[in-house]
């Protein structure tokens, strides 16, 4: 109980400084768009593979589902919903905590046991505004564009998929997922992303930061870090999904 | 110029630091040495702010570190250069990038020449050329990486400079290229400087003043002649160690 108290204090002091050091852009500005980029382009090919098997699958399995009992045309529906609300920012975030997440993590705390974060204390560099910020504001800017992508992935390889294993035709598919559409669930989407960016990077930051002793303890920290990051996505991915009530009719 | 004020510090629920006094005068280099675990880097880590004690005080400049401000600090450091043990230069940085954030902003904005120069000419001082500029700390060997950090430890041109075990892991040739180089530094900075070391040779050649760190306190003070002639068990059971380890070697 004591520890979690203690983590629960020391992440919101690294909070605070983050969000004290966004009123100097000078500092982050440059690192937060390289960091986007480098995030974006290096999640991508996972983020593709893993929706895209997502969109298949539902595709599929609602197709030998529901075969005889509704209309073709549900199974656009049904994988629009799935995908929108729930699978592509879920594997989008499993994805980034894999491949940013986890490198985020093994870098900073790389850093720590090599005194390199203490060595840019000492030359007056602030270390949460040059390595926490950038990479934090990165998450919440290249999350919520592979989401976009990543939907985008899932309802092709869906379609794709329905259509060479299932009886739905190319126009029912598409009808289902018309039918389906709605902007709200588009933007909860993004807005999941963009917040499943934001925890992916900040924990894995401040489990990075907290790693001791050498290569084991990068380990440790690394390990942990992708812990806390799957556990925090399932948490949150749970606390949206009341949000969807709000849908309008 | 440094004064370090009954400091106690307890890592990891083992006491390290019991008490510790010690001054640093200015303009002077003090070696402090001790055994591995003695606490020298922990005392070191103190002086610049990055640890502060459970008891006890250091003040530098007269200023006390542990009760100093965000701002008190940040211009404490202004003054101080650290020479961290393996370097601890910034790996997805270049030579040049990892000098020019040692630099202040303010500095180069003035100039637009000033960061170029500042660099070559620091980088001379510890006898290196422009040709690691561009490399990344992997690309270059250990000796120029503990040469690079001790470029940007003065490229500042501090007046207290901080080193942790500058020498460990050198061979002989950069051993006394790193020694000539805190030499320069107190002839052409004036800098006062406080070495964590394990190189009895380098007693002689740099230092002013020798304290030995053992059981948490400050044991013995004096000339480095003082301390090789000294009858303190504590500094002959270092001496002894030391030798026995440099037989085991030979």
């Amino acid at each position: 109980m004591r520890r979690i108290l203690e983590h629960l204090g020391r992440s919101s002091l690294l909070a605070a400084a983050v969000v004290s050091a966004l009123p100097h852009p000078q500092h982050w500005l440059a690192g937060a768009f390289e960091e986007a980029r480098r995030q974006a382009y290096g999640a991508l090919p996972l983020v593709l593979f893993l929706t895209g098997l997502g969109g298949a699958v539902t595709s599929q399995q609602t197709g030998y589902q529901f075969e005889g009992v509704l209309p073709y045309w549900v199974i656009g529906s049904v994988v629009a919903a799935s995908v929108i609300t729930e699978l592509a920012p879920l594997l989008t975030g499993i994805a980034l905590v894999g491949v940013v997440g986890a490198r985020i993590a093994a870098e900073l705390g790389a850093m720590e046991v090599t005194e390199q974060v203490d060595a840019l204390e000492v030359i007056g560099r602030d270390p949460v505004t040059y390595l926490v910020v950038p990479r934090v504001l990165a998450g919440l800017l290249a999350a919520p564009v592979l989401v976009a992508l990543a939907l985008a992935a899932s309802l092709f390889a869906g379609w794709g998929v329905a259509v060479l294993v299932t009886p739905v035709t190319s126009a029912e598919f598409w009808f289902g997922v018309r039918y389906y559409m709605r902007d709200f669930p588009l933007f909860f989407a993004l807005i999941k992303g963009a917040a499943f960016g934001l925890s992916i990077t900040f924990i894995a930051s401040y489990v990075g930061l907290q790693a001791r002793g050498g290569s084991r303890g990068v380990g440790r920290a690394t390990t942990r870090a992708v812990v806390a990051m799957v556990s925090a996505l399932l948490v949150l991915d749970t606390l949206f999904a009341p949000l969807l009530k709000l849908v309008p009719s | 110029m440094i004064r370090i004020e009954k400091v106690h510090k307890t890592l990891g629920g083992q006491p390290v630091l019991r008490g510790v006094n010690l001054t640093v005068r200015s303009g002077e280099v003090l070696a402090l040495v001790g055994g591995s675990g003695a606490g020298k880097s922990v005392l070191l880590k103190h002086v610049i702010g990055l640890m502060l004690p459970d008891e006890g005080e250091v003040f530098v400049a007269g200023r006390p570190v542990g009760r100093a401000s965000f701002a008190e600090l940040a211009e404490l450091r202004r003054r101080m250069g650290y020479v961290f043990q393996d370097g601890a230069l910034l790996d997805s940085l270049t030579i040049r990038e990892n000098l020019r954030l040692a630099m202040a902003d303010e500095d180069c904005a003035r100039d637009a020449y000033y960061c170029p120069r500042r660099i070559v000419e620091s980088l001379a001082t510890v006898n290196l050329d422009d040709s690691v500029l561009d490399k990344h700390p992997d690309e270059i060997s250990g000796g120029m990486r503990k040469r690079v950090g001790v470029a940007r430890a003065i490229i500042h041109r501090p007046d207290i400079i901080l080193y942790d075990e500058p020498t460990t892991g050198l061979d002989p040739q950069n051993v006394v290229q790193v020694n000539e180089v805190i030499l320069k530094a107190r002839q052409q900075l004036g800098a006062t400087s406080l070495m964590v070391t394990h190189d009895v040779a380098a007693l002689r050649a740099v230092a002013d003043r020798v304290a030995l760190l053992a059981d948490g306190c400050v044991r013995f003070q004096g000339t480095p002649g003082e301390f090789f002639d000294s009858a303190n068990p504590s500094v002959r059971s270092f001496l002894g160690r030391r030798a026995g380890a440099l037989a085991e070697v030979a």
